[in-house]
């Protein structure tokens, strides 16, 4: 069969493209320095994200669609397997991936949300005892983080798309890098399938 | 002999870095900058195949295409610079030629100032032309003194016996960037009644310009110098008689097949820039139409950067001052003394500016140098300037 790129496909792809020409044009205008005043920066963001959503609904309606596959393979491509971090938000993944012989140095869980603040409000009923159970997991993790940081260069923090505990874990990921002086990747997956498994276990020599 | 795919291969992925990671100030390329202007580059882009213009092209000329609207902007064009008719053609220089061809006659005399660009010069050859130069007032100044065309002109008619076939002066010039005079200049030709070109180059895009006000009878432009416009691309324009005389329509005949173009005009060689650059110009025009507005601005950013460079110690800057126009010329015999001590000889000037950013000046001058702050942020204009003081610095020049 023929590959037909839909009308509506090469609009949205040609509307990218003009936006693109806009923000080339704005570059080479504002060079060297590259500095843009308050309106240029508001049509120049204003435009990037529009090239963004172009292209994301032309790559949907391809059903090309995005799992987040391809953005932990090249991360993972530029990292080294003896100084990297896999970070979860649910004891039970990690389970899974030790159980496919992921190295236990090398996969560590968060448990929920990283602060008290975001677990009120992901569950505002929350009872004070539970909180304090809260706070405890909150501690250990820390711990377990920052004695691992001395052994690691980067985290891989490995989050679900559509999950509201992992969106706001997402949210605060730069107090990882913070506490640990770490570099942190972000990488969101549509669904944690067997293809991202095994990516995983490639990456640290299985 | 066939040519590998390998031995091609280096024609293709070219680029071109220096607008993206310098502040450029040479002088021919500050006003042609299409890329600044995301509409040129779209036109361009959209009508990139050659003959792209002419998908309705009916009655066979360029400037009377109505889609895309090249008609219209043929006279949108004339309204902006004030004259009754224009043209597009692929260069000033073309446009110099099809005015001398078409109002002299060959062996005539033509009058034309001493800083004209050299292409007014083969232009004139090219038509057979003799030239008489009005001098210029020499360093530092090096200024067109109107009166003394009104001497030249008697010159020729005295030896001739008849006047000149074309007046012509270059409104700005090349080499010290000095607006002339043009209105006394066309006053004076009026007077005599003989056609006066006026050479745009570096004003039409850059700074207003009204042929009528400034008395030309014709006015030819380069729209990739000055017009924010791709290479290549000019302007005629003339006026009443002139333009009836210039633009002659065809009335050749072919004595077995009997073909004849009545519409096409012969100076023109029918048409005369197709495609993507005849659609960059049309799509510069509303940006020129806006920044010719803030040319004031322009100026002040060329006077400034001139007060800043003439703090280094020996440095002049030659041609009219306070200056008038964004091309700048320096004499700087203190870069030069330091290029004779220096093992680049005097190429230490451009890899020292452009260790700072800052390309345009020609690579190997250090005695004397132009550049154009045209187009330029006033960020980019003190950053060069400063680039300047450093280098002077650097080499033990004083700067006051």
């Amino acid at each position: 069969m023929p590959f037909l790129i839909p009308p509506d496909v090469v609009d949205k792809i040609t509307s990218a493209i003009d936006d693109l020409i806009t923000l080339w044009s704005i570059i080479r205008r504002s060079s060297p320095s590259h500095v843009l005043n308050g309106d240029e920066e508001k049509s120049f963001i204003e435009r990037l994200k529009r090239v963004s959503l172009c292209l994301s609904e032309a790559l949907e309606r391809l059903d090309v669609k995005e799992s987040g596959l391809e953005g932990l393979e090249s991360s993972l491509s530029t990292l080294s397997p003896h100084t990297t971090l896999i970070l979860v938000a649910s004891p039970s993944l990690r389970k899974k991936l030790l159980g496919m012989g992921i190295p236990r140095s090398r996969v560590l869980a968060i448990g929920g949300p990283l602060t008290v603040d975001d677990m009120k409000k992901l569950n505002p009923d929350i009872s004070d005892q539970a909180v304090k159970g809260l706070e405890a997991r909150i501690e250990r993790f820390w711990r377990d983080l920052e004695r691992r940081a001395k052994e690691i260069k980067d985290v891989i923090l490995l989050l679900g798309e559509g999950k509201r505990a992992d969106d706001m874990i997402a949210r605060r990921s730069s107090i990882i890098s913070e506490r640990t002086g770490v570099n942190v990747r972000v990488i969101r997956l549509k669904r944690f399938d067997d293809l991202s498994l095994k990516v995983l276990l490639r990456f640290f020599g299985g | 002999m066939p040519f590998s795919p390998y031995a091609t291969s280096r024609y293709l992925n070219l680029t071109r870095t220096t607008e993206m990671n310098m502040i450029n100030l040479n002088p021919i390329q500050s006003g042609g900058r299409a890329g600044d202007y995301p509409g040129v580059v779209k036109a361009v882009l959209e009508f990139i195949d050659g003959y792209s213009t002419c998908d309705y092209c009916i009655k066979g000329r360029l400037d009377e295409i109505e889609t895309p609207p090249l008609s219209d902007f043929h006279a949108d064009l004339a309204s902006f610079i004030d004259m009754d008719e224009v043209r597009l053609l692929p260069g000033c220089r073309q446009a110099q030629f099809a005015a001398f061809h078409s109002l002299a006659e060959p062996g005539d005399y033509v009058v034309i100032d001493s800083l004209s660009h050299y292409s007014t010069y083969l232009a004139a050859e090219r038509a057979r032309l003799n030239i008489v130069e009005v001098p210029h007032s020499g360093h530092p100044h090096f200024e067109i003194n109107p009166e003394l065309y009104a001497e030249k002109i008697e010159e020729v008619k005295r030896s001739t016996g008849k006047l000149p076939a074309v007046v012509f002066l270059t409104h700005v010039d090349y080499s010290y960037g000095n607006l002339n005079d043009a209105k006394e200049v066309g006053k004076i030709a009026r007077e005599y009644g003989v056609p006066f070109m006026l050479n745009c180059a570096y004003t039409i895009g850059r700074m207003p310009v009204s042929g009528k006000s400034l008395h030309a009878d014709i006015v030819t432009a380069s729209l990739h110098k000055s017009f924010a416009s791709p290479a290549p691309s000019g302007i005629l324009a003339a006026n009443g008689e002139y333009a009836e005389r210039i633009f002659v329509k065809s009335e050749v005949k072919g004595d077995w097949s009997g073909r004849s173009f009545p519409n096409k005009e012969v100076e023109l060689l029918g048409c005369t820039l197709p495609g993507c650059v005849a659609v960059g110009v049309m799509a510069a025009f509303p940006y020129v139409v806006k920044r010719v507005e803030k040319w004031e601005e322009e100026v002040k950013k060329a006077r400034y950067f001139s007060s800043q460079l003439t703090r280094i110690e020996g440095v002049a800057q030659l041609g009219q001052v306070p200056h008038n126009h964004d091309l700048l010329h320096f004499e700087s015999p203190s870069f030069f003394d330091v290029a004779r001590r220096h093992p680049r000889k005097g190429f230490f000037l451009y890899d020292e500016l452009r260790a700072r950013g800052v390309v345009g000046v020609q690579p190997g001058l250090s005695k004397s140098w132009k550049v154009s702050t045209y187009g330029q942020s006033w960020e980019n204009v003190k950053a060069a300037a400063q680039a300047f003081l450093d280098i002077a610095e650097k080499y033990g020049v004083s700067v006051l």
